[in-house]
């Protein structure tokens, strides 16, 4: 079939040659059938159903929190990938890696900026998702695991936030991370343990920066999108969104 | 097919103590299809699909309001990262992220506050010792949080059908905010009271 039968002759040229089809299966979805099939047929997409209850879509049924706090994520990865391209993990370099990035990087100061305020707002929209959804009963039955998934989902937020809060190795985080791990000194039973675990060593000092530079930038980030994977996965599971209260 | 009566008549269908539905077919109350009405027995259906047991496919498909996710979603979808990205960009522009001097563990500055998220717990530790503070706390938060399902074994969703868990959901939440505007806000040098317009010791 010719997709396109009229406009500019190049175009139709490249729109119909093999190169293109085999990039593009499929024109332009414009009815119920070639939109179903473009949801279907791309692996991003298909992450959504093909089609989704009324309320769902809704602006003031989610107020797009849980999507919000993804997208926060992704521009998280994005912004956290260029910083990781200048700045090394060291106490003699971490602080004047920030200086150089603010300063002197293409992009530096801005893409920080990103960062860091992306950071708090996924705190803030995390939070409140959760919120949204015990207001709708969202965790009850079939969703009852969804919401535990959720609660880790929240505390990695947390840990991913606290990590890299120690980066930029000023004066700010060095003791706002000492004030925090200072609480898991006092476990009762592994505090001494725990807090040299989490530390690498007695005070905040190399090992801690190496430590949750590698928990900020690898481990965290994967563990995070794992279960994101169970999390979106068990909304189709259990039937979707929730329905209204 | 039975439905049970429940206060929400509107609830949707996944609510929890219905049983999946299996359209039973029972002489006499079958679906009323084209046929002599109210005789038992002579109803006359028509086979539309045979779908297995256990098939993936759901059985009790009834109609319902939905919208196809291309366009709805999916506009929702891009406009809501469009307006963040901008948010963002724009926020970033003219904001910049906090970066004091480096870091020196031999110089303790007049307070020393952990991020903000965790400033209730340095509150709460301002009042009991660190064992309910830095552990008890947060661990009994996250889990009551996580067990709030586990909880509220209820099929109701409104608010007045579940006042417990509301009220117990309730104290969590004002009662984490209390003590994360209070060590945000209302904390400075030694961890003393001081009122924000005093001076305020806040770094995001």
């Amino acid at each position: 079939m010719t997709m396109n039968e009229r406009g500019n002759p190049i175009v139709r040229w490249v729109k119909d040659s093999g190169v293109w089809r085999s990039f593009f299966r499929q024109p332009y979805p414009t009815t119920s059938r070639t939109r179903a099939l473009a949801v279907m047929n791309n692996v991003f997409l298909h992450l959504h159903p093909v089609r989704v209850k009324k309320h769902a879509v809704r602006y003031t049924y989610t107020f797009c929190l849980g999507g919000i706090s993804f997208f926060l994520f992704l521009a998280l990865t994005v912004t956290g990938l260029y910083l990781m391209f200048y700045y090394v993990p060291s106490v003699s370099r971490a602080f004047q890696d920030i200086q150089a990035i603010e300063t002197s990087v293409a992009f530096g100061q801005l893409v920080r900026n990103m960062h860091r305020w992306a950071a708090h707002l996924m705190v803030l929209t995390v939070f409140l998702h959760m919120i949204r959804v015990f207001y709708h009963g969202a965790y009850k039955p079939p969703r009852e695991f969804n919401w535990v998934v959720g609660i880790l989902l929240l505390f990695l937020t947390l840990m991913l936030s606290f990590t890299g809060y120690l980066l930029p190795w000023d004066q700010i985080a060095f003791w706002a991370i000492t004030v925090g791990t200072q609480m898991a000194l006092y476990a009762p039973l592994l505090g001494a343990e725990s807090s040299f675990f989490l530390l690498g060593g007695i005070e905040v000092g190399q090992n801690t920066l190496l430590r949750f530079y590698v928990l900020h930038v690898i481990f965290l980030p994967l563990i995070a999108a794992i279960f994101m994977i169970v999390h979106f996965w068990r909304i189709r599971k259990d039937g979707g969104i929730s329905g209204p209260v | 097919m039975t439905i049970e009566k429940r206060p929400n008549a509107s609830a949707d269908k996944n609510a929890p103590t219905q049983a999946p539905r299996v359209p039973v077919v029972e002489r006499g109350t079958g679906p009323k299809l084209p046929g002599p009405p109210g005789v038992p027995g002579t109803e006359r259906f028509r086979l539309l699909a045979y779908v297995r047991q256990e098939s993936m496919v759901r059985v009790d498909k009834r109609p319902d309001e939905t919208v196809l996710t291309w366009p709805h979603l999916l506009r929702a979808e891009f406009l809501m990262a469009g307006l963040i990205s901008a948010l963002l960009v724009v926020a970033s522009f003219f904001i910049n992220a906090p970066l004091e001097e480096m870091a020196n563990a031999g110089n303790t500055p007049h307070v020393a506050k952990a991020p903000w998220y965790f400033l209730g717990l340095q509150e709460i530790l301002s009042y009991f010792n660190a064992t309910v503070a830095g552990v008890l706390v947060p661990l009994l938060y996250l889990g009551g949080l996580a067990l709030i399902p586990y909880i509220d074994r209820s099929p109701y969703k409104a608010a007045r059908d579940r006042k417990l868990i509301w009220i117990f959901f309730l104290c969590l939440m004002i009662g984490g905010l209390l003590v994360t505007f209070i060590g945000s806000f209302f904390r400075g040098p030694g961890w003393n009271w001081v009122w924000p317009w005093d001076g305020l010791f806040f770094t995001l």
